[in-house]
């Protein structure tokens, strides 16, 4: 079953690329959606919920086009990544308004809030007003009202951000619930090991790009194949550029002065412990050790990190 | 579409009375009555029609009932995408229309009882007992009209602003500017222009119908000829119309970009 497909799905916000040419399906179960921040996660999720339109393709949720899609709106259920709520209202109250809107009578939503609350562990808090709540209460509330419809597909952006490590696990157990019961989940983090924990499917974006799909160990294998580019300062470079050439990972070497040297490599893990020992070792005066390409260097950090 | 209306109304109408805007709005309100008060108080028994009239026309109409207006329905869309909480409503299964014309509601609910009053009060305090002579009475049925005027104007001005707000970003600013550059500026200069200003045909509403009150105020007030009273309703009716159909269409259509 296909939960969502996209078509050469492109948003730009005037010169600024959000997402780019992206081609996915996505089936049942659980995704996460990864990739640093920029990356593009939340201007996919805003094109999935309809909030807003694709500046080019096509994008399908259920087999709808999303964008102000009420059918839609009855089996989907959206947690924002945004900390907004209606502070002067209860929780209860909220989740109550939000289930009449959806189409369920005062005192059905009015059960329905209950335990949906319940579920998140506020139910000795819901007739507070939602301004006086911790940051990880007010996420609870926002997953709440995502769910509280019984929805079949829930898109959560970044829902563990600026969890205490209770709340995380609590979200974290509700959302493997959730899972369990045969609700598709889709999820955005910028730390993988989150996501890691629910699914082992991942899309990864970066740069408003589909970098992978399919597994954590696929998408892991195949980034480290990635060669990277790596500058380094020497007192000796010349001669620490012979000694790295003839490693086995180094794909090319490039002295473009008298004290540095650009080195790619397709597995920077095993360059990065041969320099620390060279460095060590040696009397080549290793001075510095960094990636050029910062961007790519941010999301291979975070998925080894 | 009616139930989704009537459930965003019944719930913002609270909470728009408990905001911070409202209590904003009610202290406006209090400026009239305040100058009618010290009007009242310095002009003791010669008050009466000359400054009811004024200050209903002037202060009421022409100048608290545009920013009140601006001020509640200015955020009634502008609100929740300014607080980012418009995503929880427009991913439910409602047509967007409903979040306008409720919220609206709700708005318009607040304005009329705060503008009633205002209208009310003011006109009461400078219709002081004991006036003089007949020539300064505040004229029959004035207050009445003078308070079904400004909650007229608060309903068609609110609606106007609330259009602005479901597509502006900085509404309020532009509303003020709409309401005083345009609306204030015109209505006073004795120029056909009048005619384009929604103050046009609330002073006909005030004046028309009281030829008396109309001859008084000639030249100062009154210094083009005035809507009859149906076409001045009929006009305010379609522009208000207008505005909420514009704003809930572009509302529909609308792509909301909120920062995380």
């Amino acid at each position: 079953m296909t939960v969502l497909s996209a078509d050469r799905l492109g948003r730009w916000y005037g010169q600024v690329v959000g997402l780019n040419e992206l081609t996915v399906d996505v089936g049942a179960g659980v995704t996460g959606l990864v990739g640093p921040n920029g990356a593009g996660k939340s201007t996919f999720l805003k094109l999935i919920a309809g909030e807003i339109r694709p500046s080019r393709g096509t994008i399908r949720v259920l087999g709808e086009d999303p964008f102000a899609n009420r059918r839609l709106y009855r089996r989907f259920g959206f947690c924002p990544q945004q900390d907004a709520l209606y502070d002067d209202m209860s929780a209860f109250d909220l989740i109550r308004l939000l289930l009449t809107l959806s189409g369920f009578g005062r005192r059905e939503a009015g059960e329905r809030a209950e335990t949906t609350l319940a579920r998140v562990h506020l139910a000795g808090d819901m007739h507070r007003p939602v301004g006086g709540y911790s940051k990880g209460m007010r996420q609870r509330v926002k997953v709440a009202q995502s769910i509280a419809h019984g929805p079949e597909l829930v898109v959560l952006d970044e829902p563990l951000t600026g969890l205490d490590p209770v709340s995380r696990r609590d979200v974290l157990a509700l959302l493997r619930e959730l899972g369990a019961s045969g609700v598709h989940l889709i999820l955005s983090s910028h730390v993988l090991h989150e996501v890691e924990s629910l699914t082992e499917n991942i899309l990864l974006l970066h740069r408003g790009r589909l970098l992978a799909q399919g597994t954590v160990t696929d998408v892991r294998r195949l980034l480290s194949k990635h060669p990277r580019r790596v500058e380094l300062k020497a007192d000796r470079a010349r001669a620490l550029a012979r000694e790295i050439i003839a490693y086995d990972e180094v794909t090319s070497v490039s002295v473009p002065s008298e004290s540095s040297i650009s080195v790619e490599t397709r597995d920077l893990d095993r360059f990065c412990a041969r320099v620390t020992e060279l460095a060590a070792r040696t009397p080549y005066g290793i001075r510095s050790f960094e990636s050029g390409d910062a961007s790519l260097e941010a999301v291979f950090d975070y998925l080894v990190g | 579409m009616l139930r989704s209306t009537w459930i965003l109304f019944s719930t913002h109408a609270v909470r728009t009375a408990r905001s911070k805007r409202a209590l904003l709005c009610f202290g406006l309100t209090l400026v009239p009555v305040l100058i009618a008060a010290l009007i009242r108080l310095v002009a003791g028994e010669t008050g009466g029609s000359p400054p009811a009239v004024a200050v209903g026309y002037i202060i009421v109409l022409q100048t608290i009932v545009p920013i009140v207006a601006v001020v509640l329905g200015s955020s009634v869309v502008a609100e929740e995408v300014e607080d980012r909480t418009i995503t929880y409503l427009i991913t439910r299964p409602i047509p967007r229309v409903a979040i306008l014309l409720g919220r609206w509601l709700a708005s318009a609910l607040v304005i009329s009882l705060l503008l009633a009053l205002c209208a009310f009060v003011v006109v009461t305090l400078l219709d002081g007992a004991g006036v003089a002579s007949s020539e300064s009475a505040v004229p029959a049925g004035f207050r009445s009209r003078l308070v079904r005027v400004a909650v007229a104007g608060g309903l068609v001005y609110s609606a106007v602003f609330a259009a602005m707000g479901s597509f502006l970003k900085r509404p309020v600013l532009l509303g003020l500017g709409y309401a005083f550059a345009v609306e204030f500026l015109l209505s006073t200069l004795p120029f056909a222009s009048q005619r384009i200003t929604l103050q046009y045909y609330l002073k006909s509403l005030l004046f028309a119908g009281d030829p008396e009150l109309v001859a008084r105020f000639s030249g100062s007030l009154v210094k083009l000829e005035l809507a009859t009273p149906e076409e001045a309703t009929r006009t305010l009716v379609v522009a208000g119309a207008l505005a909420l159909g514009l704003g809930a269409t572009i509302l529909s259509r609308r792509q909301v970009l909120l920062s995380a």
